[in-house]
């Protein structure tokens, strides 16, 4: 479940920041504004989303539990 | 107060005393008066600064706010660097370092990202345009998603990540602030499948970094040195010697703050001359590329440069910025000679490392400044005049508070989380 939900948030980020990049303003020279304007509105912002969500995955990757019996409830435990 | 049931937490965690509420509070006279500065620019527009169009205007549209843009992404540098050294090469000595490091890299982009919006007229329109129509092209957009945006995640990640250790042990004494380890915490245990998991994490996340940020540095460069019309930008030295600089001021910010909390603090028996040594070492071969890099430029920018590159070198040199490159030049060369004296002596003392850090520092501001602003105003290509920047208060008054906002920021951080790891004092009773 760890694993999955962390390859999930991963896969995601990539996904979003591929499709930002690439739905962003085509790459090359500004000869009018069909090209300096993104192909889909906020574009930019799904990258930085992107970007941001595949640093997160590392969050998702220690903090899930393996399995079911593997509590996270409190910091009660003992180290 | 603390009650009696409370247990006095390490490092002075939660506690206050005379001295850090006046800390404190002269902290937040600064930081009020950078806000009264920006609400006078907020609301009287650029005019109040010095800040000027290009040419006919005779200005600089990127002034004092743009240098300490670069500035602050430049210190950013060290908290990863520290990470990498610690996790990749195995130099668990400098781990009492490690967290200051990071959290000094936080606190300068929030810092970095403050001073761009200082610098924008509309800020807001800013923020909501470059996510509507940011081209991936533009070294800005670069700057903009992997420094403020990727490196900011990665690097909150990776403290919070590092800390729940700390927190977790923490949260096992009754204190005001247990409830905050507690979710800080969320449930760690610290069992040997945790720690295997933290150490595979840090590992992946410093791999992924570093290269990122080594090209954050660079775009940085490149908003610079990609920009036609202007001379003094476009050397291919601008990347690399960003990335450079980077590290000098990053390492330099480090020694100050790291003595700063020692002797705050009272960690004489933690942090030691052993890692001020590391850093004075790391420190030296930096400042040595550093120079190197500034006498290839000059060299270059007077022995059959085109003029307006050898324009702008004379404004360095001899001209109006003489007074603050040969200052520059100064401070860096007084730190490395200070810094290579120890490491051929192999005798090392505090001092000398900590004025080196604080010099280099001040060089690193002076660097930014002179990167930023001759070319605007002696660089141009078009046949204008030659223009003329000089900051204003309310510029000054900004910053000011921009810094005392980042010293504030850590002194309150390290006021509720522990400055360095907890675990390890404990082993060591």
């Amino acid at each position: 479940m760890r694993r999955a939900l962390f390859l999930l948030t991963l896969l995601t980020g990539l996904i979003l920041a591929f499709l930002g990049f690439f739905l962003a303003a085509p790459v090359g020279p500004t000869s009018g504004p069909q090209i300096s304007s993104p192909r889909v509105q906020f574009a930019p912002g799904i990258f930085v989303i992107g970007v941001a969500l595949m640093f997160a995955s590392a969050v998702v990757y220690e903090l899930v539990p393996n399995g079911r019996g593997d509590s996270r409830s409190s910091g009660k435990g003992r180290p | 107060m603390a009650t009696k049931s409370e247990t006095r937490l390490p490092y002075d965690l939660g506690r206050g005393g005379a001295g850090f509420f006046l800390l404190v509070l002269g902290l937040l006279v600064l930081v009020a008066l950078g806000v009264v500065a920006y609400a006078r620019q907020w609301a009287e527009g650029d005019v109040v600064t010095g800040l000027r169009d290009l040419g006919t205007m005779g200005g600089a549209p990127w002034g004092l706010y743009v240098a300490f843009v670069v500035h602050f992404v430049g210190v950013s540098f060290v908290g990863y660097t520290v990470a990498a050294l610690i996790g990749l090469f195995n130099l668990d000595h400098l781990r009492p370092i490690a967290r200051m490091a990071l959290a000094l890299t936080v606190v300068s982009l929030a810092l970095g990202a403050l001073s761009v919006l200082a610098d924008l007229g509309q800020p807001l329109r800013g923020i909501v345009n470059l996510f509507l129509y940011a081209r991936p092209q533009s070294p800005l957009f670069g700057t903009f998603s992997t420094v403020l945006v990727g490196y900011m995640v990665a690097s909150l990640v990776f403290l919070y990540l590092d800390g729940r250790r700390d927190a977790a042990l923490l949260a096992r004494a009754p204190s005001r602030l247990r409830g905050f380890y507690r979710l800080w915490a969320a449930g760690y245990r610290d069992t040997p499948e945790e720690q295997d998991r933290h150490r595979r994490t840090t590992f992946w996340l410093i791999l992924a970094v570093i290269p990122i940020l080594v090209v954050a540095i660079s775009t940085e460069g490149f908003v610079f040195g990609l920009q036609s019309g202007a001379a003094g930008w476009g050397g291919a030295l601008q990347a690399p010697g960003f990335v450079v600089m980077a590290g000098v001021s990053g390492m330099g910010h480090l020694i100050v703050v790291a003595f700063t909390a020692r002797k705050l603090l009272g960690l004489q028996d933690r942090i030691t001359l052993r890692q001020f040594s590391w850093l004075g070492n790391v420190l030296l071969v930096l400042v040595a590329a550093y120079l190197y890099f500034i006498v290839v430029e000059v060299l270059t920018g007077i022995y059959q440069a085109h003029h307006h590159e050898a324009r702008v070198t004379r404004a360095l040199l001899v001209g109006d910025y003489a007074w603050l490159f040969w200052l520059t030049v100064g401070m860096l060369v007084v730190s490395f000679l200070l810094l290579l004296i120890q490491f051929l002596r192999r005798r090392y003392s505090l001092w000398p490392i900590v004025l080196s850090g604080a010099l280099v520092s001040l060089a690193g501001i002076g660097k930014r400044y002179l990167i930023v602003v001759p070319s605007q105003t002696h660089g141009r290509l078009l046949p204008y005049l030659t223009g003329f920047y000089s900051p204003t208060w309310v510029e000054y008054s900004v910053v000011v508070g921009l810094l005392a906002l980042g010293a504030l920021a850590l002194v309150l951080f390290f006021r509720v989380f522990p400055i360095m790891e907890v675990a390890t004092r404990e082993q060591r009773r």
